[in-house]
């Protein structure tokens, strides 16, 4: 009995032991069938293998579903997938950044439809979603930046409040940090906040996923200098999680010359310093009293900067969490300058701490961060470097009443800019050499609204989002709105409508602009003062998109847009009054120095008059820019090795209402005007004496003082002093600058003399020779209103012709539509992300764009059409962990992409992909 | 230099046939001969899998294939590179871009116990036996009863109950 039972129970071991290896094939995944061998499979019966097929299959739709439409928050702040998303949205996933071998967050953007994406310098880049840059055009190269788009990372702004601009250098993220970046086209400021005027770019970061450690990230090392590397470690601890990132990069320049715009071609940096001006003898291009190497001191870095990141997670219930972040970051770059030097590109340094709370319980989410930044827009030029401190605090609240799902909101911003710290007082205790000269805030409280109502089985949907802003300073009240309606036919035809209006928020240089920028050793005007002002109306954007997207099988997605827009309340800081000393005989200019009196005299020529003092004034221009344009976007999943995308848009920009304010210019005819009406007995404000430094000097006997140590300055009164005293002995003032020059080059007792007395005097802040003209001082103020007819008055009197250098009129105040050219009419990309075998892919991208004109008050430059190819190759060598070579700008196209930047190069990398 | 980089790029991205693929049709085929009786007269000597012209599936096929028999037959893969007599094979697998030869094959094996397999939609309502096809993604094959008695060989029901039926 016993032994029947025995063998019965081994008999039912054995089976179950059978049993138990035989694999259940319905609960294999994918990964387990790719895993097994060609006996395993070999041995299987036809059912199993057709479950096989099944599961694979199933498997190629959910990466159909994956890669071709992911889920998205940004566009309406709800998780959604992008097919249903109301807005016109891309989501760039980690893995495809990663294949793509974009080397930075920057460079990533390439891969997103309706964004422009131009490289200043090696690894620094221009970024605009649907261009809208370069308004108003003939001004400072700073307003080619992107002022008008919110840029976030983890829902905090990130912009900075100067102009509103990105430093996106400043970002203590790297890329492996991001689990994805969400970009929306088109005003979004109802539901994000201000400033979202042309689009959001949100920045998202990843969350430890499971209990294991995980570990990624990239070392990657090539040719210009290139080294970089950024690690991502996390994991979860029971409700608890941590995730700790840290990046480095470093890339050099394809050069290490200057681009001077006075003479239109490259310098080595040192060569700079001393470089004669054209217009005027006796100066130099370079600001005589700041050093160009403290300027750049590094002229062949582009990039290089590091960041640390630390985040805490606690997941208290499914729908309660918080995560805490902080994080410090270190960079400098080199790339164009947010000021107005006589080189096109300078240095930038910014250091900066932040840190991020964001807690979600059931329906509310909280969000609150603060930074502290050090940020020298302009590497070591005195003025340009600032304390900041930017506050955020974010409150949402979600809930449905019946099918309407409402979510109402509060936000609080706040920044701060102080440059004091990095100004030198007058002996008044007061501060005049920064571009604030003081502490700045803003503030701004908003209350928002949001309804999302579906119906039709929830395929019509209809979202109204509202934001009421207050900014402290101004008494205006905005109300940026979003309206969408949207009707998902069946899954494969999507259709969408939206109407929307954002504003742009006010920023220092619109309102806290006070510069007062001495520019003696420089060309007339002696002095310009920047103001901001408050009072202006923010710019703000209509914008009306229709959108359609398809799916006419699973593995092929296409969406189209079209756009128009109509942005206006652009500002610019514009020549508000001159000061002119008119001077209408010849007469004798005496330069002397204090202590020493006269050492140097001549004749002046009758001259019409000399601005010395302007007046510039942040103002609201009159140009609308109307846009139109359509975005196409296709990506085919080919099989599950080949995936394709392409993309593009034609969009066409006009300028309504435009003027041509070159400041220059207008400078000029004001100058002229004043001079006209002192003629005339009008705006007359007094008698003065016209004082303006008028150091001569040579740049051989430059050379020799500086390498006894002396400035340029010293040189200059050196040269100055002996040549005077040379005169009164007898000798012409030609005769008498040939033997200093002698003297300066063979470094003789006499010449160190007079060196060391010139130096003297400068240390005890003798700085100033002066010419001394006595004239008139007349006043001048613009009113673009009035100018054009002012002008044709003037040239109908024929006043104007005979005072401004014979030039006529030419009519450049009418206003006109033109249209515009700084944004490519034709721009998009492509890319192609191909895995023949397992282990190996191979990723191509390329981007082009059309021809584009950028017009500055430094003059005007063409970027060439441009196609720019990229290929990343990698090869797993041990698991998800690969061996790569990354070829950036593969066929080494050299055209500059951005006006008066570096000429770009192949940048050539070789490195790790880490998976863990 | 370009240009030659650029080809490079482009040839790697031009072959897009999936190996995934033909690694499942392999199997299939392998696993076809379970439930396909052949002729007497061909059940001796080698068991033969042909494929048309050069395909990536040879290997695949090889693999499965390796140290394994149909019966006592021993199974040799082979690549047929001419119009040779296509009666010597057990199996004949005609890939989709020479579908077009399908036919010709079709009637030349007509009765003489060659499982004739395509890879094109619509071809086993026309010409073949076995056509592989895909629905929803997932590799499935189509069975043509009549088709499979024309070439002379025997099925087990099986075979047509697991693929899709499709008879003339």
């Amino acid at each position: 009995m016993y032994k029947k039972i025995f063998c019965i129970m081994l008999m039912l071991i054995m089976a179950s032991q059978s049993f138990a290896q035989q694999k259940d094939v319905s609960k294999m995944t994918r990964e387990d069938i790719l895993a097994m061998s060609y006996d395993e499979l070999g041995a299987m019966p036809l059912e199993d293998v057709m479950k096989l097929t099944e599961i694979l299959g199933v498997s190629l739709n959910e990466l159909y579903e994956m890669l071709l439409n992911k889920d998205v928050t940004s566009a309406s702040k709800k998780a959604e997938s992008s097919f249903d998303s109301p807005l016109s949205t891309t989501v760039i996933s980690y893995d495809e950044i990663i294949a793509s071998g974009a080397r930075n967050i920057q460079e990533a953007m390439r891969l997103v439809p309706g964004v422009i994406v131009r490289e200043k310098t090696n690894g620094n880049y221009d970024i605009h979603i649907r261009g809208n840059n370069n308004i108003p055009d003939e001004n400072l190269t700073v307003y080619t930046e992107n002022s008008m788009t919110l840029v976030m990372i983890d829902n905090r702004p990130i912009y900075n409040y100067i102009n509103g601009g990105t430093f996106w250098e400043s970002f203590p993220i790297d890329i492996a940090d991001v689990d994805r970046i969400e970009v929306v086209r088109g005003a979004a400021s109802a539901l994000y906040g201000a400033n979202a005027v042309t689009g959001v770019i949100n920045i998202i970061t990843k969350n430890p996923e499971s209990e294991d450690l995980h570990i990624n990230g990239q070392l990657q090392g090539g040719n210009l200098g290139s080294y970089m590397g950024s690690l991502n470690v996390g994991q979860n601890i029971g409700k608890f999680g941590y995730r700790v990132s840290g990046n480095y990069q470093k890339m050099q320049r394809t050069t290490d010359k200057f681009y001077v715009f006075q003479y239109d071609s490259l310098f080595n940096r040192d060569d700079i310093q001393t470089l004669p001006d054209k217009t005027s003898y006796w100066l130099t291009v370079f600001n005589p009293m700041e050093s160009i190497k403290d300027w750049h001191p590094y002229p062949e870095t582009a990039v290089d900067r590091y960041g640390v990141n630390a985040n805490l997670y606690f997941n208290a219930a499914d729908d309660i969490n918080f995560v805490l972040s902080g994080g410090y970051q270190d960079s400098y770059i080199t790339s164009s300058s947010f000021g107005d030097p006589s080189i096109s590109i300078t240095g930038r340094g910014i250091k900066s701490t932040y840190a991020n709370f964001i807690g979600k319980a059931k329906g509310l989410t909280l969000q609150s961060n603060i930074m502290f930044s050090e940020q020298d827009i302009v590497y070591k030029n005195v003025g340009f470097k600032a304390d900041a401190r930017t506050f955020n605090l974010n409150a949402e609240y979600d809930f449905y009443l019946g099918g309407l799902n409402i979510r109402p909101g509060f936000s609080y911003q706040s920044a701060t800019y102080d440059d004091t710290p990095y100004l030198i007082a007058d002996t008044t205790g007061r501060y005049s050499s920064g571009y604030m000269n003081g502490e700045c805030s803003f503030n701004s409280i908003a209350g928002s609204l949001r309804l999302d109502y579906k119906m039709l089985d929830e395929k019509l949907r209809f979202i109204l989002g509202g934001r009421f802003e207050k900014f402290d300073t101004s008494d205006d009240l905005y109300f940026p709105f979003q309206m969408v309606a949207s009707y998902n036919l069946n899954d494969k035809h999507m259709f969408r409508i939206v109407g929307s209006m954002a504003n742009r928020s006010p920023f220092i240089v619109d309102s806290y602009s006070n510069f007062d920028w001495n520019r003696q050793g420089r060309p007339f005007p002696s002095h310009m003062k920047f103001n901001g002002d408050k009072d202006q109306k923010l710019a703000s954007t209509k914008n009306v998109e229709v959108g359609y997207r398809v799916r006419p099988v699973r593995n092929l997605f296409i969406e189209a847009e079209a756009f128009m827009s109509s942005t206006k309340n652009f500002g610019c800081l514009l020549p508000e009054s001159v000061t002119a000393y008119v001077h209408t005989d010849s007469m004798s200019v005496t330069v002397s120095v204090p202590n020493l009196g006269p050492i140097y005299q001549t004749k002046s020529q009758p001259t019409a008059a000399i601005p010395y003092q302007v007046n510039l004034k942040y103002q609201n221009i009159d140009v609308d820019a109307h846009q139109y344009g359509i975005t196409l976007n296709a990506e085919w999943v080919a099989n599950e090795k080949l995936i394709f995308k392409a993309f593009g848009t034609y969009q066409i920009t006009k300028l309504r209402d435009h003027n041509c304010y070159n400041n220059s210019q207008i400078v000029t005819d004001m100058t002229t005007l004043a001079a006209v009406n002192a003629s005339q007995g009008k705006g007359i404000v007094g008698q003065g004496v016209d004082s303006y430094f008028s150091v001569p000097f040579t740049a051989t006997a430059t050379q020799q003082l500086e390498n006894g140590g002396y400035k340029q300055i010293e040189v200059g009164l050196a040269q100055n002093m002996l040549i005077q005293q040379m005169m009164q002995a007898g000798l012409t003032k030609e005769e008498a600058a040939k033997q200093v020059e002698q003297m300066a080059v063979a470094g003789s007792a006499e010449w160190n003399a007079a060196a060391q007395q010139a130096a003297a005097l400068m240390a005890q802040q003798q700085t100033t020779i002066n010419a001394e003209m006595p004239s008139v001082i007349a006043e001048q103020y613009f009113n673009y209103e009035e100018y054009d007819q002012t002008l044709k008055r003037l040239q109908a009197a024929g006043v104007y012709p005979t005072l401004y250098n014979g030039k006529t009129y030419d009519g450049r105040y009418e206003k006109k539509e033109v249209e515009h050219k700084a944004t490519p009419a034709f721009f998009g990309g492509f890319s192609a992300n191909y895995t023949p075998i397992e282990k190996l892919n191979i990723y191509a991208s390329g981007n082009f764009y059309s021809k584009q004109t950028y017009t500055t008050s430094n003059g005007t430059f063409e970027a060439d059409p441009k196609f720019i190819l990229n290929c990343k190759v990698s090869y797993k060598v041990w698991k998800d962990n690969a061996v790569f070579f990354n070829a950036r700008n593969l066929l080494n196209d050299k055209k500059q992409e951005f006006a008066w930047t570096d000429e770009t190069r192949g940048c050539y990398l070789v490195g790790l992909d880490l998976k863990f | 230099m370009k240009k030659v980089l650029f080809s490079i790029v482009c040839m790697l991205l031009i072959g897009t046939a999936s190996a995934q693929d033909d690694k499942f049709k392999a199997l299939f085929v392998y696993n076809f001969t379970k439930y396909i009786e052949w002729p007497k007269n061909k059940q001796t000597g080698d068991f033969v899998i042909g494929v048309l012209g050069h395909s990536s599936i040879i290997s695949e096929l090889k693999a499965f294939t390796e140290r394994k028999t149909v019966g006592s037959q021993k199974i040799v893969v082979e690549e047929i590179l001419s119009s040779e007599d296509y009666t010597k094979y057990h199996i004949v697998y005609v890939p989709t871009k020479l579908s077009g030869q399908a036919e010709d094959i079709a009637n030349k094996v007509k009765g003489k116990g060659v499982l004739l397999v395509t890879d094109k939609p619509g071809m086993a309502a026309t010409t073949s036996g076995i056509n592989f096809v895909k629905v929803d993604n997932q590799q499935k094959f189509e069975v043509n009863t009549t088709h499979l008695e024309n070439e002379g060989v025997k099925h087990s029901h099986t075979l047509v109950l697991l693929g899709i039926a499709v008879n003339n």
